[in-house]
């Protein structure tokens, strides 16, 4: 609800003109030009003048009336703090610089005025007269004239100089060295000191007279910006993450070794050391037998024959000979034996338990004079048999009736094989000629062939057809002793060139085996006559033991293990173990050596 | 293992004098073998203590040491009952003498009063026991290889010249040679008239000691002892041969309870039980080595066997095998055998390892003494043993019959 004005008559409702409708001029239609001539343009509602409003005029008249210095710009100096004024010129000159106008007031382009052109002036500027000097010649120039003609007088310019060709050599040529004599200066080579060795450097820059390509650095090789990146991929092929599964080959290399029965199996076989045989005076034993008994030991020395007890090591026995007995050999049916010595084989009767004679009934001297000269002298005595053949007697074998002993001298002449026959007295030559020097010589032991070995070949004759029905090839350079396996069809020989060597006559001229045990040259071989052993003497002071185990069944081959290295002797002037004989029943080995003792090995 | 720890053993002994009753006793852990020696004694209440010595557990090892060491070696616990067997201990045996000689001694033969060496240089000597050689007599060329005593004091020889001689000691008188060996003799044995040879030509010779000489060459004029000769009542060659030659005997001895049995051992691995009246081989066991010395432990009813193999076997001639009892620690060829005269269970082995080792068959495991040659090498070889009351008597390459003292039990119970 419209809420009407309060009437309060001590209030003059004049000065309250808050509410329009309260102040509205209630004038009406009449026009307002009717109060023009009064203060007052109408009256409200409750009938008070309203008064009319001050118009513009006024106030611009009260402004005018305030005074503006000259140049005011209602800004203050920031210098000085002093109102700033500024000229009509500065406004000007800053209106121009807004609006990119040339600051001056002149005219910059206007036209040059030219004072001094190639066009001569009707009237000059200056009116001075030519100086003298533009006449007179100069004095300077004669001066420095006089100073080149003088020169040339003098002769140091040629005006002229005549044309040198360059090709022509002017310098006058002498022959410095035209009166020296030819001096000695000792030794005139002297080699140029050693460079040192290339460098990974020359790699990849090498010495330009190589027409190879050269980097200054091992950066600018074109490879090297994989370099790193390849090692250490490299790196990683060689460590633990290979890029590519690799298949291992999953090989037990003890299944590549052929299969060998342990030596515990194959027992007994010599192992230990039972007894030495030492003899009565220093000497080098050359050979031992053991009789076929088994109860002496005969011991080849230096000089002469020693008969051992074999169970004991006492020495029963010795027998002097001039040279030493290179070999020795038990009969095998009585016990008589025969050894090599110097040029003569002898065969000795031990009288020990049992006296016997060697040659029962001698066969008288000039009972059968026969033609040609006798090949060896046989000299009989009771219990002694000198037969003196014409070279030296290096080894014997008996046959297996005991009755023919073959000996083997290191020659090449016919007479290097001899055989001889007890109860004849007498010897006979099988070949005429011996080819190449006779090392070793063996009947075989079942049939009538015997076994010659010369230095690079084994020849087996028949001695009954008389052809040689093998030729061995052991491929040694030198061969030094041969043994014959029981069967006859297996021959072991040993050379100076350490090899040992299993020839199997079913297989051909080569060899079934070369074995090299040993460091330095073995010098004898032997089987055992029962037991599948072999044994090898060598010079570096062992004797091994070996395990040969021939089957009857042709096709297989025979088993060779090597079981024991038998090491007592010591090394005296490079020579070591100089023989070995085996037990005839028992697996014990006998051998002798440079040291002077015969050694007995048990199992 | 405090010093109060106790443990529970049972005694037992094969001698019957000195069994104990069979009820376990509780002995402190660290009594040693005096202190068990002494609990013995107590429980037998003896007048005179008697030294003993306990064989522990069931391989019946020698104790030296303490009970608890024992235990404590072979990882047994002391809460389980432990089986000792005991026996009269025997001294150490002490080196009493050695009487030198010219050459290797072969061969001894003791009695109570003399003591006759066989020697290399051929000559038998005969001594007394203060060491002087009373007689030599030049008894074979090559060397003696075996001498024996004979009953009435007869000496009988085996030689390397493969003869036998039997001599009159007192006399120094050679009575007669038997001839027929072909090689060395290498063990000789007699009793009444009988008189058995082993050779290493493997013959077996029997002989009668009572047999006149015959002539044998009767070509020369004046017969002298060197060609007279006893023939052999047989001579017997043992079977086993391998190809023409037989092996060497090389030890024989009779049987101990039967005179006319003989036991042989030989070089082919054989032990043979001979009938020396038929005279033929009654048995052969064969073991896997060579056999060099043999002898007899009559009451245990055992033949001992060295071989060449470096042990001893153990075996029963009554068994057609070898019984497993072997006896190892020699390092050497065992060259010759002898029993105790003490106990039933002992024996002396001489070797070419250049000792003499004492042994309980009852503790195989090892040797009780090792005795050294007192004036020889450690590369000398004893070739004989000997073992009477009057000690264990020795020869060999070190050219000295050796005398080691080792009479029966201690004399005094010493810690």
């Amino acid at each position: 609800m419209k809420r009407l004005p309060e009437l309060d008559p001590d209030v003059d409702s004049e000065d309250s003109g808050s509410e329009p409708d309260l102040t509205a001029n209630t004038i009406g239609s009449l026009p307002i030009s009717a109060y023009d001539n009064y203060p007052h343009i109408g009256y409200d509602i409750d009938g008070r003048r309203i008064m009319r409003p001050a118009t513009s005029s006024a106030l611009d008249a009260l402004l005018d009336q305030i005074e503006l210095p000259e140049g005011y710009t209602g800004l203050l100096d920031p210098q000085t703090g002093a109102p700033l004024t500024l000229s009509r010129d500065e406004l000007e000159l800053l209106q121009k610089l807004q609006s990119n106008a040339p600051p001056t007031t002149e005219n910059i382009y206007a036209d040059t005025i030219e004072f001094f052109t190639h066009e001569k002036e009707l009237m000059p500027l200056s009116a001075a007269p030519e100086p003298k000097r533009r006449f007179v010649p100069s004095k300077h120039e004669a001066k420095r004239v006089m100073k080149l003609v003088r020169a040339i007088r003098a002769g140091r310019i040629v005006p002229n100089p005549p044309k040198v060709d360059p090709d022509e050599d002017q310098t006058p040529l002498y022959d410095v060295w035209a009166e020296e004599t030819p001096a000695d200066f000792g030794v005139m080579h002297m080699p140029a000191p050693k460079l040192p060795p290339p460098t990974h450097e020359l790699s990849y820059n090498p010495p330009p007279e190589y027409d190879v390509p050269r980097y200054g650095a091992l950066r600018k090789v074109p490879a090297y910006a994989d370099g790193v990146k390849e090692r250490f991929e490299r790196c990683l092929d060689l460590y633990l993450a290979p890029r590519a599964l690799k298949q291992k080959l999953n090989i037990d290399p003890e299944s590549l070794l052929p299969k060998l029965p342990s030596p515990q199996d194959l027992r007994p076989f010599p192992c230990h050391l039972s007894l030495t045989y030492i003899p009565d005076t220093q000497t080098r034993i050359r050979s031992v037998a053991i009789d076929n008994r088994g109860i002496w030991l005969a011991a080849g020395c230096d000089d002469g024959l020693r008969v051992f007890e074999l169970s004991t090591g006492r020495q029963v026995r010795k027998y002097a000979y001039s040279d030493p007995v290179d070999a020795l050999q038990w009969n095998p049916v009585r016990p008589i034996l025969a050894l090599a010595s110097g040029n003569s084989v002898y065969i000795v009767a031990p009288d020990i338990c049992t006296k016997e004679s060697v040659i029962a009934n001698p066969k008288s001297a000039s009972a059968e004079p026969s033609n040609d000269t006798p090949i060896t002298d046989w000299v009989i005595e009771d219990q002694t048999v000198e037969i003196r053949t014409k070279l030296q007697v290096r080894q014997v074998d008996w046959h297996r009736k005991g009755d023919y002993l073959l000996s083997s001298s290191s020659n090449q002449s016919g007479q290097a094989v001899l055989i001889h026959q007890l109860s004849a007295q007498s010897s006979q030559a099988p070949f005429r000629r011996s080819r190449g020097l006779v090392q070793d010589a063996h009947f075989h032991p079942s049939a009538p062939v015997i076994f010659v070995m010369t230095q690079r070949y084994i020849r087996v004759y028949d001695l009954a057809s008389g052809i040689l029905t093998h030729k061995l090839l052991p491929g040694a350079r030198w061969l030094a002793r041969m043994a014959v396996h029981r069967s006859g069809q297996h021959v072991l020989a040993v050379s100076y060139d350490r090899r040992t060597v299993w020839h199997d006559l079913e297989l051909g001229q080569t060899p079934y085996k070369t074995l090299r045990y040993h460091q330095k040259a073995i010098r004898d071989v032997g089987f055992h006559q029962n037991y599948p052993l072999f044994a090898t003497a060598s010079d570096d002071g062992t004797a091994n033991v070996f395990h040969a185990e021939v089957y009857d069944d042709d096709s297989k081959s025979p088993l060779l293990v090597p079981l024991k290295s038998l090491k007592s002797h010591s090394i005296q002037n490079s020579l070591g173990v100089l023989g070995l004989t085996w037990h005839p029943r028992e697996p014990w080995l006998v051998t002798c050596g440079a040291d002077g003792t015969a050694k007995l090995w048990t199992a | 293992m405090s010093d109060t720890a106790q443990v529970r053993i049972r005694l037992k002994t094969r001698e019957e004098s000195y069994a104990v009753p069979d009820v376990p006793l509780i002995v402190p852990l660290s009594l040693k073998r005096y202190g068990l020696s002494q609990v013995v004694n107590k429980v037998l209440s003896l007048d005179r203590s008697v030294p003993f010595d306990f064989f522990v557990g069931s391989n019946k090892t020698l104790l030296k040491t303490s009970l608890d060491k024992y235990l404590i070696e072979n990882g047994l616990s002391p809460e389980n009952e432990l089986e000792i067997e005991y026996a009269r201990s025997i001294i150490p045996p002490v080196h009493s003498g050695s009487f030198p000689h010219d050459d290797w001694v072969s061969s001894v033969a003791p009695s109570e009063e003399i003591i006759v060496t066989g020697s290399f240089d051929g000559y038998i000597r005969v001594w007394d026991y203060s060491g002087n050689a009373t007689a030599t007599l030049s008894a074979h060329e090559d060397g003696v290889k075996a001498v024996s005593w004979a009953e009435g004091g007869a000496l009988v020889s085996g030689g390397m010249d493969g003869l036998i001689k039997l001599w009159d000691v007192p006399k120094s008188r050679c009575v007669s040679q038997f001839m027929g060996h072909t090689a060395p003799i290498n063990s000789i044995i007699a009793k009444g008239n009988l008189l058995v040879s082993a050779g290493a030509d493997g013959q077996l010779g029997i002989w009668n000691l009572d047999a006149k000489p015959t002539v044998i060459k009767p070509k020369k004029k004046k017969a002298k002892l060197e060609d007279n000769y006893v023939e052999p009542q047989s001579i017997v060659s043992h079977s086993v041969r391998q190809g023409n030659v037989s092996s060497p005997l090389t030890d024989i001895i009779f049987s101990p309870k039967d005179s006319t049995v003989a036991y042989s051992v030989s070089e082919n691995h054989t032990i043979q039980t001979w009938d020396l009246l038929t005279p033929q081989v009654v048995e052969t066991s064969t073991t896997s080595f060579p056999l060099s010395a043999l002898t007899a432990l009559p009451q245990v009813g055992i033949l001992a066997v060295g071989s060449t193999a470096r042990h001893i076997l153990l075996h029963d001639p009554r068994a057609q095998t070898i019984s497993s009892g072997q006896l190892n620690g020699h390092t050497g060829i065992v060259s010759s055998l002898a029993p105790s005269p003490e106990s039933e269970f002992m024996l002396v082995s001489a070797s070419y390892d250049s000792t003499l080792r004492i042994w309980d068959i009852r503790v195989p495991g090892s040797s009780l003494y090792t005795i050294q040659r007192a004036n020889g090498t450690r590369s000398d070889r004893v070739f004989d043993v000997d073992w009477i009351k009057t000690g264990i008597f020795s020869v060999g390459t070190d050219k000295n019959l050796q005398i080691n003292a080792s009479t029966g039990a201690r004399a005094t119970e010493e810690n």
